[in-house]
């Protein structure tokens, strides 16, 4: 039997999600809403339960569940909610993602989609997502909940802090550090470390203002 | 039985649209040539005749691949194959990854290995996506698009028709909104605002570099 999973949130980005986890074998139990507006409507063929508040005044013990939303704060504070109740968030890695057997993928809420790369020793640690066709080379670090957008690449020992952001197509080249919080704007190129929370764009990247 | 499809065209991208019908699970029936000047054999596969040869053909009952990359030439082609009979399947690559949420035309739409298309997007009849492009949710092509390797589009973009997206190429999600008809994107150009009809847009971001002069035929 397929195990089941809940899904919080509905928009643009929720039948994404959605999929990553049918495509890892699992069933679609229910959605939930931020507010009480879509209950007993359907999303991509799925029911809307419920919303966010009717969630957690249920029992969350043994019960999975992923996040489609993009903003971290709503993230963050969903992902205390869900564990302090005793829930589950799996990891999940597309069958069609390659990952190396010798990365350290987080078991909380990391999601790997189709066609993303993770290299050998490679560390991605929990709520962390890495998007399609995105390439996290060797010995590389991936922080909580840091975002790794479509096409980006980063390069064998980087660091990308805590809560960073990394825009479509950017690289990160071997060695450098993004800091907490960074924000690197698409097809940015960085070749020198990026401060905590700082906002950087170009090829080669420049610092543009604090966050 | 394998299906059976005919290639248009004899040049440097044939073998590239005709791995993929291969790969597909189609056996190549032959090819045929602009003109009359090439016989025999060409990748292993027998040279019918010329278009002007096939177009005096009842083509009904028959699937053709266009293997050319010139938009126009593949416009013309569709339009005479379609008004004779003839059929031109969507071809999509096993290893490329369409979700099951994705709207893409039935005729003529050809996706390459390792490209994906997100749930809510759109892709309209006769538009090629070639290796490792991306087309993010919520974001939908006109037809005959032509997205070049590893070009992409980000989400929440309406993209018109004849667009060509150069290789490398990204429109940044959300802000791009709209890519006007007839527009040429160059390689590794950065899209990061709405971009006119017939524009011809390069650079990091991208700027209009001129506006293309567009035959009527083709408006």
């Amino acid at each position: 039997m397929k195990p089941g999973i809940e899904v919080l949130g509905v928009g643009h980005n929720t039948p994404v999600c959605m999929e990553l986890a049918i495509d890892c074998g699992y069933e679609i139990k229910a959605l939930w809403h931020y507010n009480g507006e879509r209950t007993g409507q359907t999303d991509h063929g799925y029911n809307i339960r419920g919303s966010f508040d009717q969630l957690f005044d249920g029992d969350l013990r043994g019960r999975s569940f992923l996040l489609t939303m993009g903003d971290i704060n709503i993230r963050k504070s969903l992902i205390d909610r869900i564990l302090w109740g005793g829930g589950k968030l799996p990891a999940l890695i597309h069958p069609r993602a390659v990952v190396s057997h010798a990365a350290m993928i987080d078991q909380c809420g990391v999601l790997v989609f189709v066609f993303a790369e993770v290299g050998a020793n490679a560390r991605v640690e929990a709520n962390a997502m890495i998007l399609q066709q995105s390439l996290i080379e060797r010995d590389a670090r991936i922080g909580q909940y840091a975002f790794i957008s479509q096409k980006s690449f980063i390069g064998a020992s980087s660091t990308v802090g805590e809560s960073a952001f990394i825009g479509q197509g950017a690289i990160v080249e071997r060695g450098i550090d993004v800091g907490a919080g960074a924000y690197v704007g698409a097809m940015a190129v960085v070749d020198k470390p990026v401060a905590a929370n700082s906002l950087v764009v170009g090829d080669p990247a420049e610092f543009l203002r604090k966050i | 039985m394998k299906p059976k499809i005919y290639a248009l065209g004899i040049g440097h991208t044939t073998p590239v649209f005709l791995d993929l019908a291969l790969d597909c699970g189609y056996e190549i029936g032959g090819l045929y040539h602009y003109n009359d000047e090439r016989k025999g054999k060409a990748y292993g596969f027998d040279i019918l005749g010329s278009f002007d040869d096939l177009f005096k053909e009842d083509l009904c009952g028959r699937a053709f691949l266009l293997t050319m990359g010139d938009m126009a030439i593949r416009r013309d082609l569709t339009e005479k194959i379609l008004s004779r009979g003839g059929a031109l399947p969507t071809i999509i690559h096993p290893q490329a990854y369409v979700s099951r949420w994705a709207d893409v035309g039935k005729t003529g739409v050809i996706i390459f290995q390792f490209a994906e298309v997100e749930p809510d997007a759109r892709v309209a009849d006769h538009c090629v996506l070639r290796a490792q492009t991306c087309l993010t949710h919520s974001s939908s092509l006109g037809e005959y698009c032509f997205m070049s390797s590893k070009s992409m589009i980000g989400a929440y973009i309406e993209v018109s028709r004849n667009v060509f997206m150069g290789m490398g190429s990204l429109a940044i999600s959300d802000k791009v909104k709209t890519i006007g008809e007839n527009a040429y994107v160059g390689a590794r150009a950065l899209l990061t605002k709405p971009v006119p009809p017939n524009a011809v847009m390069a650079g990091f971001p991208a700027k209009v570099l001129r506006f293309r002069d567009v035959k009527p035929d083709l408006k």
